[in-house]
């Protein structure tokens, strides 16, 4: 996984609780990462076990933490570290979500050694949309909640998010019904 | 082959894929201009002019449509005029259209500039890699933050290394120091420890052996290891051991030091061969890491017990001895002075027979030569009670004015024989009734009245007595005796109240006397709390002075009667031609009971003499006796036990005879057993006439 994604899983408890809590978390999960770096890969185990242990320090489920962290990334983390490229995302809601899915095709070309999740958009329409969610990585479809939840509020928009497919459900890939 | 369909592009499909592409034509006016750009500049539209949009910064130097075409391979670099953004592209001639046409998009390296440009990602063409760069560039940002942010953070752990380093080499050198100084401490206490002149053991909270030293091992006879861990009981005899659990118990709950000199008495350790020793201990506590622990000094004081136990005996021994000298004492006074008041007693009544001049001369000496040998003896004994530390002070009320007046009395006649005059002044404040012991003030008086008179040839001999002080029931009174003798020099002044000194040889050859007067009244003065001293100027004369306080009587002392009265109320029994009132003299010694038989038949007595208490007892249950005269000292039934008898016998009878006790001495020891057996006076050896007569005259006088 991406080094920003658990940085924004640091930043997010830093700045929602206190710098204590995450040693707690982070000495739980016995990881002993004194930084993460945003560009650097690291194994997708630590991302869960700081998820788990997140989870635990704090009276969650790893489903809440997993979709709070979404919303502080959209909310935060992508607009801190992506700045004018994030805001350039998309005007408008329908926009950002239109062009998700060059975005993390990009993202693979830039940096070959991620493996980022597969976005597809099907159906737009003015007010709607389906966005399919392949990743490699299983049991993070909240995240990917929290992610449009946040998206919602960046875009200052009512966002309806129906998981109509689900991969825990044995399909192959997470499919939402996006309406707004 | 031929492809049926060329692919044909309209302009709105090149927009799409070119949205920043524009036409112009060889008059470089503008022919068509894709979406992207005509939102970024709105100026730049169809009919507009090619530089007054744009300024070709690369390839340099194109003025017109010639030049551009023949450089139309190059990459071309086009500021678009009026905004800050350059365009990145190549120009391609259309020959159907006859113009040129460039491809290419805004060359940002800032992601905030699409922002500025108010641009989104789908303003650009998907092929665009223009935002892949940005994306790269973000990318960069990102690790330049990330990168800056460690540098931050890793300043920052440096600087906290370094001030951590700098503390812990601080700490280091600080502990470095402290564990030799611990070193050092534990180096010191170690040869303390094993140096101290006691044996130590320490003990835990729980009462174990922690540590010894090699004195406590020898001490007691054991090994280290047989000791160290094991209950410090073992060390105490089994009978104890009990009780100092209880105690050592109650120590650790409220630990106390207690020094060696407040060790409890008879304690005892035991050794290891199950014999017992006498020991002293101290003890001493500290709370250390492991808890409570004591340390205990241990004092084998067998030496110092056999040193107690052998001063003690060299003391009962010592009181053994004086008190045998005591008794030696006691009866050489008795020994000597009972002959010479026979030699004495004798030759008064010798003199008052008919003698011749020369006759009655030489008995003058032989009672005068008496005299002085008893003065002598008596000084002799008083030196060898003050030495022997057995003169004791007797403590009774008594009449001041009545001893001096006494004391006066007894002086007149001597100053009298010298044709000294003799006077007598005591200060109207001075107390009369003090109580102290008259006999000893008495003793002084007339030793310095007897020195004074000794030594004065002519003119005064002068006795004064003053009040110095008054207060809290107690009088300091100061007696002086003043002369105008000789004279003493300073020299001997210093040493005249020393034992056995004399002003000098010569002195001593023409005056006489034993030289223990003086030191015996000082003795006498220090034992009464005062001081003795002496003013005097050789040929002038001399003033012996002495201060002393008294404590007020605590009771009246009854008036002795005046001579004058008593002849008045009492007339002698001669003068009244009375029955003679019939005394009972019991004495042992002839010589002393044929003077007092003599006295007392010159006085107008009927006396009758027995030899022992039990002729005594006898005498007293056949006859009435107005009076018995009882000796103390006598065979078969001393004077005591006698005067108890009759005592008893008078329970029962009634009635109550005066017994007057005949004493050798005047030691209080004496009077007070005369007094305990019920005797009612005494007279003491050898009999004074005079004295004799009013004490007999006092109790015969009192109606029955």
């Amino acid at each position: 996984m991406y080094g920003m994604v658990n940085k924004a899983v640091e930043e997010m408890v830093i700045s929602q609780f206190d710098d204590e809590t995450w040693e707690k978390i982070k000495a739980k999960a016995a990881i002993d990462v004194e930084i993460f770096i945003s560009n650097e890969t690291y194994p997708d185990e630590i991302t869960y076990k700081l998820v788990v242990s997140a989870a635990e320090i704090l009276g969650l489920t790893p489903d809440q933490v997993l979709e709070a962290f979404g919303i502080h990334w959209v909310c935060h983390t992508a607009p801190e570290g992506y700045g004018e490229l994030f805001t350039a995302g998309g005007k408008t809601l329908s926009d950002f979500l239109v062009n998700l899915p060059s975005f993390h095709s990009r993202i693979k070309l830039i940096f070959p050694k991620l493996d980022p999740p597969i976005f597809i958009i099907t159906e737009p329409a003015d007010n709607s949309l389906s966005l399919h969610y392949y990743s490699p990585r299983p049991g993070l479809t909240s995240f990917v909640i929290g992610l449009l939840k946040g998206l919602g509020i960046y875009y200052k928009t009512q966002l309806d998010i129906v998981l109509v497919n689900s991969s825990e459900a044995g399909s192959d890939h997470d499919e939402f019904l996006l309406t707004w | 082959m031929v492809f049926p369909h060329k692919v044909g592009i309209s302009p709105d499909q090149l927009s799409t894929v070119f949205p920043f592409h524009f036409c112009f034509d060889p008059t470089l006016t503008l022919s068509q201009v894709g979406h992207s750009l005509a939102l970024l500049c709105p100026g730049i539209a169809e009919g507009a002019s090619f530089f007054e949009n744009f300024k070709i910064e690369r390839p340099a130097y194109l003025v017109d449509f010639e030049s551009i075409l023949k450089q139309s391979h190059q990459l071309f670099i086009l500021q678009v005029k009026h905004l800050d953004v350059k365009l990145r592209g190549q120009m391609k001639y259309v020959p159907e259209a006859g113009s040129l046409l460039f491809l290419g998009s805004p060359w940002l390296t800032d992601p905030a500039q699409i922002g500025e440009l108010g641009l989104t990602i789908s303003d650009f063409a998907t092929h665009d890699n223009s935002i892949d760069l940005l994306q790269v560039l973000q990318a960069q940002n990102i690790a330049l933050a990330d990168t800056q942010k460690l540098a931050k953070r890793l300043t920052l752990q440096q600087a906290e290394l370094k001030k951590i380093n700098t503390a812990m080499k601080d700490e280091m050198a600080v502990r470095k120091e402290a564990e030799e100084k611990l070193l050092e401490g534990e180096n010191i206490f170690q040869i303390l420890f094993e140096s101290a002149s006691d044996g130590i053991v320490i003990v835990s909270a729980q009462g174990t052996i922690e540590m010894v030293n090699d004195h406590l091992l020898s001490l007691f006879g054991y090994s280290r290891i047989e000791v160290l861990g094991q209950p410090v009981e073992m060390l105490i005899p089994s009978r104890f051991a009990e009780q100092h659990v209880q105690y050592r118990k109650g120590f650790v709950k409220h630990p106390q030091n207690r020094p060696m000199s407040l060790s409890k008495p008879d304690l005892f350790a035991l050794r290891k061969n199950g014999s017992e020793f006498p020991i002293e201990t101290s003890l001493s506590y500290v709370h250390s890491q492991k808890g409570l622990v004591v340390m205990v000094f241990i004092m084998d004081i067998t030496e110092k017990k056999q040193a107690e136990k052998d001063l003690a005996e060299a003391r009962d021994q010592a009181i053994e001895a004086s008190h045998l000298k005591s008794e030696f004492l006691a009866a050489m006074s008795h020994e000597i002075r009972t002959p010479m008041n026979g030699v004495i007693g004798i030759t008064d009544l010798l003199m008052e027979t008919a003698l011749d001049e020369e006759q009655r001369k030489l008995l003058k000496m032989v009672k005068d030569s008496g005299a002085s040998l008893l003065y002598i003896i008596n000084d002799i004994l008083d030196t060898s009670k003050i030495e022997a530390g057995m003169l004791q002070l007797e403590n009774i009320d008594f009449d001041l004015s009545s001893e001096i007046e006494g004391v006066s009395d007894l002086m007149t006649i001597r100053t009298k024989e010298k044709q000294l005059v003799l006077i007598t002044q005591i200060q109207s404040d001075v107390p009369r009734h003090l109580y102290g012991d008259p006999g000893r003030l008495r003793q002084i008086l007339i030793n310095l009245l007897g020195n004074a008179i000794k030594f004065t040839l002519k003119g005064t001999v002068e006795l004064q007595i003053e009040l110095k002080a008054l207060e809290d029931q107690k009088a300091t009174i100061f007696f002086s005796v003043k002369d105008t003798g000789i004279g003493i020099s300073a020299r001997v002044q210093s040493e005249l109240f020393q034992p056995y000194r004399q002003a000098d040889q010569s002195t001593a050859r023409k005056f006489g006397g034993t030289g223990l007067g003086l030191a015996i009244c000082r003795k006498l003065v220090e034992l009464m709390g005062g001081r003795i001293g002496v003013d005097s100027q050789e040929g002038i004369g001399s003033r012996f002075w002495f201060i002393v306080p008294f404590d007020l009587a605590t009771n009246e002392i009854p008036q002795p009667l005046q001579q004058e009265d008593k002849k008045e109320l009492y007339p002698s029994c001669k003068e009244a031609g009375n029955t003679l009132p019939k005394i009972l003299l019991a004495e042992d010694n002839n010589v002393n009971a044929l003077i007092a038989m003599k006295m007392l038949e010159r006085l107008g007595y009927d006396a009758e003499r027995v030899t022992n208490g039990r002729e005594a007892l006898d005498a007293f249950n056949r006859n009435s006796y107005r009076l018995i005269l009882m000796d103390c000292q006598m065979p078969e039934m001393d004077g005591y036990e006698t005067t108890s008898e009759i005592r008893a016998i008078e329970q029962k009878t009634g009635g109550h005879v005066p017994i007057v006790a005949i004493t050798a001495s005047a030691l209080s020891s004496d009077l007070e057993r005369c007094w305990s057996v019920g005797m009612d006076d005494h007279i003491s050896k050898p009999i004074d006439k005079q004295l004799l007569a009013s004490i007999i005259e006092r109790w015969v006088s009192q109606p029955f």
